[in-house]
């Protein structure tokens, strides 16, 4: 006897079409332990009370890049607690990655099949399901009761904001991104801020570590990093940033010294959370990169090394 | 509140629209809507599309550990195939539906029998789609992904034989929808070329992928009438990767042999990863490893979903699902289908941390009271029986098509519908080495 309903196959008797009715599951089957990688975790002591789960499909090269980012940023400013980062293991790989179902590189002639117009792609994109779970428990920032709890939370976490300086009377720029920068500060640009990657931390929390924004230490980093393409030294590009992070400092000085930061720097409110995409600043110039920037405008002020 | 196990409560991933059938629907939107969404997927899939012959195929179909019959087994039920294949139909498309299912419920039959002829899965061993029949359907489905227009696929694979004018769901079913609402598992299209049936597959594995989260693939039959060709389609999170076309009707015994082969692969599916769902987690909790301890394979924890705060509704690239969980209040015990843990028995090395937590999670369950917690629920399906639909469901038209949702509230913790064994407890325990078992049900900091 096969119950329709659900899509899964009961035997005839009471107990179990009552089961099969009761439980609206996708599928019947309960979770299973499998086999993880853990890639980074933070020590603790409890099972929170509340979990955010972020499970993304990454593709090869990047699958390691959140839990790097998680283990540089070890609990910054702005940035939520991480338990920990995990991958289906190799001994499930059919499951928790793609690549069963590709062609190796070697055989994308043989094994292309040319559906519309395009043409041959130069590489199969293996993805491998990627796991985080965050201790903070976060909700959309456009849920903020007030505008001040909005403009707060988005300094706290990614955004600068125009209506912020314009209340606190200050000059009219704009403020920096905090959790941003503690990302920054950690040797990565975010690189995809949305307003989904930006969130109100639902109830305040201490971060392990305060804001710190080290100008000679980000700008020495700077000096150690690999020379761009153009192999110089005294690269333009690595200029442009160095001086650039000067200005930033200043501006975030002038930030910390008349909020509320300044007074508490571990009370985070809001953070910036999914690091699939960021990727190491220091020697950003002297690699190639796949893909595009996810940056939307409207989000993106002064978060980027341009205007 | 109902609790989420109840009979009436809603599931956590599908959200229900009002079931929308075409008078309803403004002149020309559907056709719109539709058109643009299958332009948007066609765009995602780009170029990573692949093919395999189909005994590599069936190779890579085919679980783990299981042997597939030899050429000779398949050429034989080739033979007995041949004879039931239909007189191909006129050109058009519509008259190709029926016997098409015919065919494809031959194959089921063969491949079912060449299994337990030659006993490819234990025999005790439930197929994953066992009793599959398909229909000829091209009929709107109940559900829809959110906002997108009610997909028609002409096929229906569904388990069980069909109840008269059965209403077809991708999602999970709610409770009190009558008993002819019916799961489609697979879908099958026919089209006269093959990027069009793409496109529209690609509809269908989008509405699968919404059903369940952390889903790796979904599977689409489709059918080229003009050129006669059958593929299987599996759309996964880097493109799409397909059979080389077999004719049906060229009367070839080794084209059906190559058919077969893919059934048999299919047929042997006996777990949810096998379909490309996840293990760890069935919609409604997680297992996943237990933050204490989680480099520890033996220590795991099962939290309650809540309301998924974030879905990316794309069928490829990273497909991000950002969910709330909480500890949850009951727990599923392991059951016997759990794999084996690999890990080797505690050590005295290992004692010392065994000993450290169950010390902490022992303080952790005296110290605190599960407390109920409101649970909401969001979703990407949509039914026929929610009339409010969420604030925050609202489609967004980037390319994307990424997707944020809020939920209904349901109540939490499990009844009757899941107490497959409730007071068993959880991994963690095992993992204790002797020590005092801990339901990992009560461990729960204040809140």
């Amino acid at each position: 006897m096969v119950c329709r309903k659900y899509g899964i196959v009961v035997p005839l008797d009471a107990e179990k079409v009552v089961y099969c009715k009761v439980v609206a599951y996708s599928y019947e089957t309960p979770p299973r332990n499998i086999t993880w990688d853990v890639r980074t975790e933070l020590k603790v002591d409890e099972l929170p009370s509340s979990t955010i789960i972020k499970g993304s499909w990454q593709v090869e090269e990047r699958k390691n890049i959140e839990a790097d980012v998680y283990n540089a940023l070890n609990g910054a400013f702005g940035t939520p607690d991480c338990l920990y980062c995990i991958q289906g293991s190799d001994r499930e790989a059919s499951s928790w990655s793609n690549k069963v179902w590709l062609p190796s590189k070697e055989d994308i002639p043989k094994h292309f099949w040319k559906v519309g117009s395009k043409p041959q792609p130069q590489d199969v994109e293996r993805r491998y399901l990627v796991l985080t779970c965050l201790a903070t428990e976060g909700e959309q920032c456009t849920e903020a009761k007030q505008a001040k709890d909005l403009v707060e939370n988005l300094v706290h976490s990614a955004l600068g904001a125009a209506s912020f300086s314009r209340a606190l009377d200050l000059s009219p720029t704009y403020y920096d991104p905090l959790g941003w920068w503690s990302v920054f500060n950690a040797g990565y640009l975010h690189r995809d801020v949305s307003i989904g990657n930006v969130l109100a931390a639902k109830e305040p929390f201490n971060s392990k570590q305060a804001f710190s924004f080290d100008v000679e230490r980000l700008i020495a980093r700077c000096g150690t990093a690999p020379a761009s393409s153009s192999g110089h030294h005294h690269d333009p590009f690595r200029q442009k940033i160095e001086d650039r992070i000067r200005e930033e400092g200043k501006e975030i000085e002038k930030l910390l010294r008349i909020s509320d930061i300044a007074g508490g720097m571990k009370n985070t409110k809001a953070f910036i959370m999914d690091f699939d995409i960021a990727t190491s600043w220091e020697d950003y110039f002297a690699r190639t990169h796949r893909g595009t920037i996810s940056v939307r405008t409207c989000f993106s002020i002064r978060v980027g090394f341009g205007r | 509140m109902p609790s989420p196990h109840s009979p009436t409560s809603p599931p956590l991933i599908p959200v229900s629209t009002p079931a929308k059938t075409h008078s309803s629907q403004p002149s020309g939107s559907s056709d719109v809507r539709q058109k643009k969404l299958k332009e948007i997927l066609c765009e995602e899939l780009s170029d990573q599309t692949w093919q395999f012959p189909p005994q590599e195929f069936a190779k890579k179909m085919c679980p783990p550990g299981i042997n597939l019959p030899n050429r000779k087994v398949v050429d034989e039920a080739a033979k007995v195939l041949l004879k039931k294949i239909p007189k191909k139909p006129k050109k058009e498309e519509r008259a190709h539906y029926q016997p098409l299912a015919t065919i494809l419920d031959s194959c089921v039959a063969i491949s079912n029998n060449i299994i337990k002829d030659h006993q490819i899965i234990p025999g005790t061993t439930k197929q994953w789609f066992e009793g599959l029949v398909f229909i000829s359907w091209a009929k709107p489905m109940v559900d829809g992904v959110d906002g997108a227009s009610p997909l028609k696929p002409d096929l229906a694979g569904i388990l069980g034989p069909p109840t008269d004018n059965p209403a077809l769901y991708w999602g999970q079913i709610e409770e009190g929808t009558g008993d002819t609402a019916c799961r489609l598992v697979l879908p099958g299209e026919v089209k006269a070329s093959w990027s069009e049936l793409m496109k529209q597959a690609a509809t269908y594995a989008r509405a699968l992928n919404s059903a369940t989260i952390f889903r790796a693939f979904e599977l689409v039959l489709g059918y080229n009438y003009v050129s006669d060709q059958f593929r299987i389609l599996i759309f996964h999170r880097g493109g799409v990767s397909s059979s080389e076309g077999i004719s049906l009707y060229q009367k070839s015994t080794s084209n059906l042999a190559d058919l077969l082969i893919m059934f048999v692969s299919m047929m042997a599916w006996t777990s949810p990863d096998h379909a490309g769902l996840p293990l760890f987690t069935d919609g409604k909790q997680i297992k996943l490893p237990h933050p204490v301890n989680p480099r520890d394979p033996a220590c795991s924890m099962i939290l309650t979903l809540q309301k998924v705060i974030y879905r990316a509704l794309a069928i490829r690239s990273r497909n991000t699902c950002v969910v709330l969980a909480s500890s949850a209040t009951k727990s599923d015990p392991p059951t016997k289908s759990d794999p084996p843990t690999k890990r080797d028995p505690p050590t005295k090395r290992d004692l010392p941390m065994n000993l450290r937590l169950t010390t902490i999670l022992d303080r952790v369950r005296y110290r605190t009271k599960a407390q109920p917690t409101k649970t909401s629920n969001s979703s990407v399906l949509k039914g026929p029986n929610q009339s409010q639909p969420n604030r925050g469901s609202r489609v967004t038209t980037d390319s994307r098509l990424k997707r944020r949702g809020n939920g209904k509230k349901m109540e939490p913790g499990l009844t009757q519908g899941n107490n497959r064994g409730d007071s068993t407890n959880s991994r963690l325990a095992q993992g204790n080495d002797g020590g005092e078992k801990v339901n990992s049900n009560t461990i729960k900091r204040g809140m």
